[in-house]
């Protein structure tokens, strides 16, 4: 009897403390972004009207305490104190991510002009720049690429990588996994009702209870196809040899300060989405293109 | 005393305790074992109330008797670890001793004595049990004893010996059962000695004042915490009745062996770095003398030991000066049976020179002198009360300091050291003259330009009751200890800079010193000095209950808690936490031959002031102005101040920081197969939970965590970290060690042990920045962790050469590590250029694993008899074939796509010693 008491008052203690909640939600959350058709529909340079994702630039959304539309005209997270009649204050995000990632592109030509997750491969780069905007793009000595594999191996070369997977402008993964790289494996995919609809992560996110999602897409310009969240004066610094140029990377303050790069035909969502519990399923729609 | 009833006594016991509980904390580990045994006459029946007498050359109070109980068992406890011989002589019997019965630490040694009716009175001499199965002991472990430390090849460290012990992974804070190198506890005489702040080793101490060393890797019982890795167990020589004299001298020179893989260009510039592996020179001298001072009741030792070592790394023109005395001494005094105290104190002055080693663009008024050492002192008091029940009580004070400045200057133009200026004095250090400090090639130049004092007190109490062989009228008997202990940590730091000022100078046409203009200049607003404070105290019951005589059930609790303090008061972590243990060991056959056991056990890790440091409010504000390179002109306005960075940490904890802690899973099976040789499987599973880890709480990234795109509070884009013990970071940890032994007898001993293990988890180790690159940085789910070996094996054997009267030795060591895995990293975009890393989403585990490495030790020693004492000549090879596998990588071998080595597995070492004893 008293062996068994004994080994019961071990047992509990054994057991206890087994579970223990930080108090603190930090959690890895999913949403979706969805973009209408008329956000990847452009008459481009050449003249011909096209649908396509690589006009869906890269897309910048976070939490925030609300969304207003009575402070510049379109959906826009509240703001902070404006120091200068310029620009807003801060808005003071919760988090956030950003869905096409602006990077190093191996090529001056290239430099704020690709985001990844757009392009299948690199012969389509060269087939958007050549012949949607009639501007080939060339090499550190001007002589125009016509080949993807020139780009890749650029790319090689200059990162000492081996795969594409390490450059990661490209498709390099098999999402949809139907055994091949293709359309269906890039960033956004064209749904049943004729637009693009994405999955996105937002990686150990800190949970506030009523915060909503908002974000916004930067469009590619009309002429260059240049992105305007890009700051060409930064990111990797490419030195060897006749190139000498920074590889571009987007700036700092994009969630903080979202209009001083919205610009017009960049499209943003009107209004923020809610979250009550950090698992809801919540669709942001970029649904108003900015026109003013 | 001797008229107080034991009840009585035990009172006085359990006041004195108290006692102990008011005035401070904890250093409870075991330093003694004990023997056990029966006495059993010619027909195998227990021989009751006969008397069994035991000596031993390291047991203080002269010869111990006890009485065999109504079974004929016996045992003897409190036991220094040695030899002993164990004598009975009773009538009709023929006289016996046992002799060199073996005790280790922890251990219980035992021994059946078995009579031989005999009218004879000439003794017969037996040599006593050599247990190749300790089966009642229930942890995952070894001890290191003084045979194997000398005829063993190792390092003469006990950081280096520790490095034989099964499942020990790394360097000198090594990585042992699982967990990081921060997470292991020391012990020195019983006494905590584990670095206060950061969780490593604190102290260096005198080889061969080492008695035993025990090396637990899991399965220790309560009075053992804080520590979610390994133990190190030292226990130090007390001396004994003859007087004995130590004197050794060892050495040895990088140049002695082959530069096996050092190559270099025409202008002396190694192409392939191979680590330390131009310059290395090592002389230990040693001495130890012990003896009586009352025969018996008094007894004293005194060790001292001086460590010069001079090691350069390639290209670097002045060697790091490491210059370290160690010197001990311990008085031991039993003026009668009950009483036993002990004395004990460690100093280890230590100064090294010109530690800066990483590239040769240091001039010698910039290098820097590290002055490190402190004491530890410790006085213990040890009171039987009667043969079943003792008290053991200490107080210890330990102070670990370390000052780190620019190295003194020197007239003695020879060495090349800091030269004194004209007017200087000899030793003059510069606290007042601004370092300046080269970038991209420049040469660092005027004066280190940094200080740092750094001191670490810890006070400690604690005390211990053991009541042995308690009967239990259900059946059997329990051995139950009682302990508490408190501790007291203090931290004080003091840092700045020479002159408050910094300068960081640039070559403005790369690669030539003429160009040498300044960059930029810091103005610092001087420096900081403060504390942070850690209280802690514990208590622990537990009991060995063995209710069969082959059956031992050992379970008990073990209560931590803790707080840590930062400098301004606050309670950064505060904790308080339970250890349950619960073990048993089976010796199914009751032969003392084989043993199975297995258990579980909770360890909580009670924290350090590096938890409390981290979030301290102190930080050395500073203001940058642009120099002359980007035509700054220091003029002090606002306008041309470039960067103004407050007087403020932005570091922060989370207000619900928790403990890590492990549970872990034991199972191990033991078997004698034939006399003296054993084989052995050891397994472990370890859940380890809520490791310190830290995140950013202001970054916000873009989608694969390569580029800041936004900040959380305001458009601070410095990083603010945030402490965290988040249920995320954790490990999960298999071992499986399967150890073929022969303990020492027929002069030679040998074991070879292979282990396999697996590590899996989301965090290297404690206070790690690993989740501190960017949230977008996914757990590493993968096997990354450093004690992620996967295949190791561990041999060593000692052979002691019949060729008497002259002993030779020789020992052997064969070590094998698969490689460490590797994951490939990509640079970030965050400035300055390689400071962001980021893994990238995809593709996540090993690119690849460190090459396997391996490594053959050899120690040859020659013993002469001389006309009093001896002379002992020792040869030693460590690494033998002077394999140099990689064993660091430099971060552009993540972006350029090879292994490109900055640092490889210590090369041969060559080292001669000769030794004196009486």
């Amino acid at each position: 009897m008293r062996r068994s008491l004994s080994l019961a008052l071990l047992a509990p203690l054994a057991l206890s403390a087994c579970g223990f909640n930080e108090g603190l939600i930090i959690e890895d959350m999913k949403i979706r972004i969805l973009v209408p058709r008329e956000a990847a529909t452009r008459v481009m340079p050449n003249g011909e009207e096209v649908t396509d994702v690589r006009l869906i630039g890269p897309v910048y959304f976070g939490f925030y305490a609300d969304v207003r539309d009575d402070i510049f005209g379109y959906g826009h997270p509240s703001i902070g104190p404006v120091f200068n009649n310029q620009v807003g204050g801060d808005a003071y995000p919760y988090g956030g991510s950003s869905l096409g990632d602006i990077r190093y592109p191996c090529l001056e030509f290239l430099v704020c002009k690709v985001v990844s997750g757009r392009y299948v491969d690199f012969d389509e780069m060269v087939e958007w720049f050549g012949e949607y905007y009639e501007d080939p793009i060339v090499d550190s000595r001007d002589n125009e690429v016509t080949t993807g594999e020139y780009i890749r191996q650029t790319c090689f070369e200059r990162m000492r990588v081996t795969g594409d997977d390490e450059i990661r402008l490209t498709v390099y993964e098999d999402r949809n996994e139907d055994g091949k790289l293709d359309h269906l494996d890039l960033d956004f995919v064209e749904n049943a009702d004729g637009d693009f609809e994405a999955e996105a992560m937002v990686w150990q996110q800190e949970f506030v209870e009523g915060f909503q999602l908002w974000g916004w897409m930067d469009s590619p310009g009309q002429v260059t196809g240049r992105f305007n969240t890009c700051n060409s004066a930064e990111g990797f610094l490419d030195q060897e040899y006749d190139n000498n140029f920074r590889g571009g990377r987007p700036h700092r303050d994009l969630l903080n300060f979202p209009s001083r790069y919205i610009r017009n035909t960049d499209w943003v969502a009107s209004e923020g989405k809610e979250f009550q519990n950090w698992d809801d399923e919540v669709v942001l729609v970029l649904d108003h293109e900015v026109n003013q | 005393m001797d008229t107080l009833r034991p009840s009585v006594k035990m009172l006085m016991a359990l006041f004195a305790s108290l006692f102990v509980l008011l005035m401070a904390s904890p250093a409870l580990a075991q330093t003694t074992g004990q023997l056990r045994g029966t006495v059993l006459d010619e027909f195998d029946f227990g021989v009751p109330n006969v008397e069994v007498r035991l000596k031993g050359s390291t047991l203080i109070g002269g010869e111990q008797a006890r009485k065999t109980d109504d079974n004929g068992n016996f045992q003897f406890v409190e036991l220094p670890p040695g030899k002993y011989d164990l004598t009975i002589n009773i009538p009709s019997y023929a006289p016996v001793t046992y002799k060199d019965i073996q005790v280790a630490i922890g251990r219980t040694a035992t021994q059946t004595v078995k009579l031989q009716p005999s009218t004879a009175e000439e003794t017969i001499e037996v040599e006593g049990e050599r247990q190749v199965v300790d089966v009642e002991d229930v942890g995952r472990g070894q001890v290191l004893t003084k045979e194997f430390l000398q005829r063993i090849p190792t390092g003469r460290s006990y950081q280096s010996a520790v490095q034989m012990a099964n499942g020990v992974v790394g360097g000198a804070n090594p990585n042992m059962g699982g967990a990081a190198f921060n997470e292991n506890t020391y012990m020195l005489d019983g006494a905590n000695i584990t670095d206060p702040v950061t969780g490593t080793f604190s102290v260096n101490f005198n080889y061969d004042a080492i008695q035993q060393i025990e090396v637990m890797l899991g399965g220790f019982m309560p009075e053992y915490g804080q520590s979610l890795g390994g133990i190190i167990n030292i226990v130090t020589d007390s001396g004994s009745n003859n007087l004995e004299f130590d004197t050794s001298v060892f050495y040895t020179n990088g140049n002695w062996r082959y530069h096996k893989d050092a190559r270099y260009t025409a202008d002396g510039f190694q192409l392939q770095p191979t680590d330390f592996d131009s310059n290395f020179q090592m002389l230990q001298i040693a001495g130890k003398v012990s003896g009586p001072i009352v025969r018996d009741r008094a007894w004293f030792i005194v060790s001292y030991q001086h460590s010069r070592t001079l090691i350069a790394n390639i290209g670097i023109p002045l060697p790091r000066d490491f210059d370290g005395h160690y010197v001990m001494g311990k008085i031991t005094v039993q003026p009668n049976s009950e009483h036993r105290f002990t004395s004990f104190l460690q100093l280890n002055p230590t100064s090294i020179d010109n530690t800066r080693q990483a590239d040769i663009f240091v001039k010698p008024e910039a290098q820097a002198r590290q002055y490190q050492g402190g004491f530890v002192s410790q006085f213990r008091w040890q009171w039987f009360l009667g043969s079943k029940a003792n008290l053991d009580t200490q107080v210890v004070v330990q102070k670990t300091f370390i000052e780190v400045g620019s190295v003194p200057c020197t007239h003695n133009t020879n060495l090349g050291y800091n030269p004194c200026r004209p007017g200087q004095r000899e030793g003059f250090e510069d606290w007042d003259t601004p370092g300046r400090q080269g970038i991209f090639g420049a040469f660092d130049s005027v004066n280190l330009g940094q200080f740092y004092f750094d001191n670490r007190m810890r006070y400690q109490a604690s005390s211990k009751l053991s009541i042995l062989s308690v009967e239990d009228p259900l059946g059997g008997s329990h051995d139950i200890k009682v302990g508490v202990e408190g501790i007291q940590t203090v931290w004080d730091q003091l840092q700045g800079r020479s002159g408050n000022l910094l300068y960081a100078d640039i070559n403005a046409v790369g690669w030539d010193p003429l160009s040498f203009t300044n960059w930029y200049r810091w103005e610092l607003t001087g420096p900081i000095n403060f504390r942070t404070t850690g209280s802690q105290w514990n208590a622990f019951i537990q009991d060995a209950w063995k209710p069969i005589p082959n059956l031992v059930i050992k379970g008990g609790i073990r209560y931590d808690n803790s707080i840590m303090r930062n400098d301004i008061g606050e309670p950064v972590f505060a904790q308080s936490l339970w250890g349950p243990r619960l073990y048993a060991s089976w010796d199914p056959f009751g032969d003392q031959r084989t043993k199975i056991a297995g258990g579980y056990g909770r360890f909580n890790d009670a924290g350090r002031l590096a938890v409390a440091g981290f979030t301290s409010k102190s930080s050395i504000g500073a203001k940058l102005w642009l120099g002359e390179f980007q035509d700054g002109d220091f003029a002090s306005n606002q306008n041309s101040m470039y960067i103004y960075q407050p007087r403020e940490n932005p570091a922060i904890a989370h207000h619900t920081l928790r403990a890590p802690r492990s549970d872990e899973f034991n199972l191990i099976m033991s078997r004698e197969i034939m006399k003296d040789i054993g084989i052995e499987i050891q397994s472990t599973y370890k859940m380890t939970r809520f490791i310190f880890e830290y995140d950013e709480r202001n970054l916000i990234y873009d989608e694969d965590g390569s580029s800041v795109i936004g900040s959380r509070f305001g458009d601070n884009l410095v990083s603010n970290p945030r402490m965290r013990t988040p249920e995320l970071a954790r490990r999960n940890y298999v071992q499986i060690d399967n150890t073929f032994y022969k303990i020492f007898s027929r002069r030679w001993f040998a074991s070879a042990t292979y282990t396999y293990s697996i590590s899996m988890g989301t965090s290297t180790q404690a206070l790690s920045g690993s989740f501190a690159n960017s949230p977008q940085v996914q757990y590493n789910y993968g096997p990354m962790l450093q004690t992620d070996v996967r295949h190791m094996v561990k041999a060593f054997a000692s052979w002691q050469i019949p060729t008497d009267p002259w002993n030779q030795t020789i020992g052997f060591t064969f070590e094998y590590y698969y490689g460490n895995p590797l994951e490939r990293f990509y640079p970030g975009d965050e400035p300055p250029p390689g400071n962001s890393w980021n893994m990238r989403i995809r593709p996540r585990g090993p690119y690849t694993r460190f090459p396997d490495e391996w490594a053959v030790g050899f120690k040859f020693t020659q013993d002469f008899d001389v006309r009093k004492g001896k002379i002992q000549l020792d040869l030693q090879l460590l690494n033998a074939f002077n394999n140099r596998a990689p064993a660091n990588f430099l971060g552009a071998f993540y972006t350029e796509n090879r292994l490109f080595a900055t640092q490889r597995q210590d090369p041969l070492r060559i080292q001669l010693g000769a030794r004196y004893l009486f």
